[in-house]
């Protein structure tokens, strides 16, 4: 999947927006295919690996569906999507009986389980495997430093945009990009040490 | 200037530092050979973190996501032929509701029903004693009646109602 360019990206979300508001069905097909992965994605970063988490993109689409004619522009298309998927990753939490999980900030990780720092690559170290363990490296974050890690390097989205997508301070994501980073760069450690180019 | 902290690092990294700020930045930055060593550190873990493609969901999934949006309801605004959205049904019950509407109003304000206007002679009142005015006309009257034609009419005062004041 392509890296989203954000200006080209813009402007096909408003033109297939406003195929659908004048009525063509099709165009949200459209905005399907742009999104699905991400949103995918993004669930995943909030639930962890999830069985359930196709369902619930589907769910998201079908609450962004019946949602649409009430968007305004004020936001940008994908802030709004996230924060839809936000509320339905919420609600199921809910409804799982641990929604307090959900973006609270306690330091602890869940999901996959890494030890503090990787192991040293070898020498025959190929860019595959480092991508691999980068991968394991995000999915052992929090929920929290996934869904921050996924939306400023990934979507590229402001400090703005993710306060907006995530409904929290634009502070509270300064601090918390911050300390993403921080351990993410603690688990990468050995790959960023060793000067391979990683991804 | 001195080093920056490590939030600043990230921030000029997302470039979520105002001009000015990234302008000393850079100027810190050419001299400064740790600070553009954790700069580099922070770009090439951006560009990792940036590498993790979104996993895919499965290939038929736009294709059940729209068979279930098309079993729960149509499009929410689907564009009709003119004619059809003039006449469509909800153009045709308002417009019921509205002639209805005008019938009733119609019938009760001037049908046997409508309300009657009280008696002329209730209109006219004057601080003075009740007399007899034989040069008066009502409003009913103005208009229709020659001067010469007058009509014996009545004028009240504020204290006497019509059977009281005796002037009949």
């Amino acid at each position: 999947m392509q890296h989203p360019d954000r200006q080209q990206l813009a402007a096909q979300e408003n033109r297939l927006v406003s195929r659908f508001l004048g009525g063509d069905a099709e165009a949200f097909s459209g905005l399907v295919e742009l999104y699905k992965d991400r949103v995918h994605q993004f669930i995943i970063c909030i639930l962890g690996p999830d069985r359930e988490a196709e369902d619930i993109a589907q769910e998201v689409f079908i609450q962004v569906y019946k949602s649409l004619a009430g968007f305004r522009s004020e936001a940008s298309f994908s802030t709004w999507v996230y924060s839809v998927a936000r509320n339905v990753c919420r609600r199921r939490l809910r409804d799982r009986g641990r929604a307090g999980a959900l973006f609270a900030d306690t330091g602890s990780e869940s999901g996959l389980k890494l030890p503090d720092t990787l192991p040293l690559p070898d020498a025959s170290f190929e860019k595959k495997e480092a991508g691999g363990l980068v991968r394991a490296a995000v999915e052992a974050l929090s929920p929290l430093h996934r869904s921050v890690i996924f939306l400023s390097c990934w979507e590229r989205l402001s400090y703005e945009e993710i306060a907006g997508a995530l409904d929290i301070p634009v502070g509270t994501v300064r601090s918390r990009i911050h300390n993403a980073m921080a351990a993410l760069a603690q688990k990468l450690k050995p790959v960023l040490n060793s000067g391979t180019e990683v991804g | 200037m001195n080093c920056p902290v490590k939030e600043e690092l990230v921030d000029y990294l997302f470039s979520e530092v105002p001009s000015v700020k990234r302008a000393e930045l850079n100027a810190h930055f050419a001299v400064c050979r740790v600070c553009r060593a954790g700069l580099e550190t922070l770009k090439r873990l951006q560009a990792a973190a940036a590498a993790v493609t979104p996993a895919p969901v499965s290939g038929d999934f736009t294709a059940r996501l729209m068979r279930e949006l098309n079993a729960q309801a149509p499009a929410p605004a689907a564009e009709m032929p003119v004619f059809k959205r003039l006449f469509k049904p909800a153009w045709g019950l308002a417009f019921g509701a509205f002639a209805a509407a005008m019938f009733l109003g119609a019938f009760f304000l001037t049908g046997p029903r409508a309300p009657q206007p009280a008696a002329a002679e209730t209109l006219y009142f004057t601080d003075g004693p009740a007399t007899v005015n034989n040069s008066f006309y009502t409003p009913a009257e103005a208009g229709v009646n020659a001067p010469e034609q007058k009509k014996t009419g009545f004028v009240y005062t504020d204290n006497c109602a019509t059977a009281d004041c005796g002037v009949s």
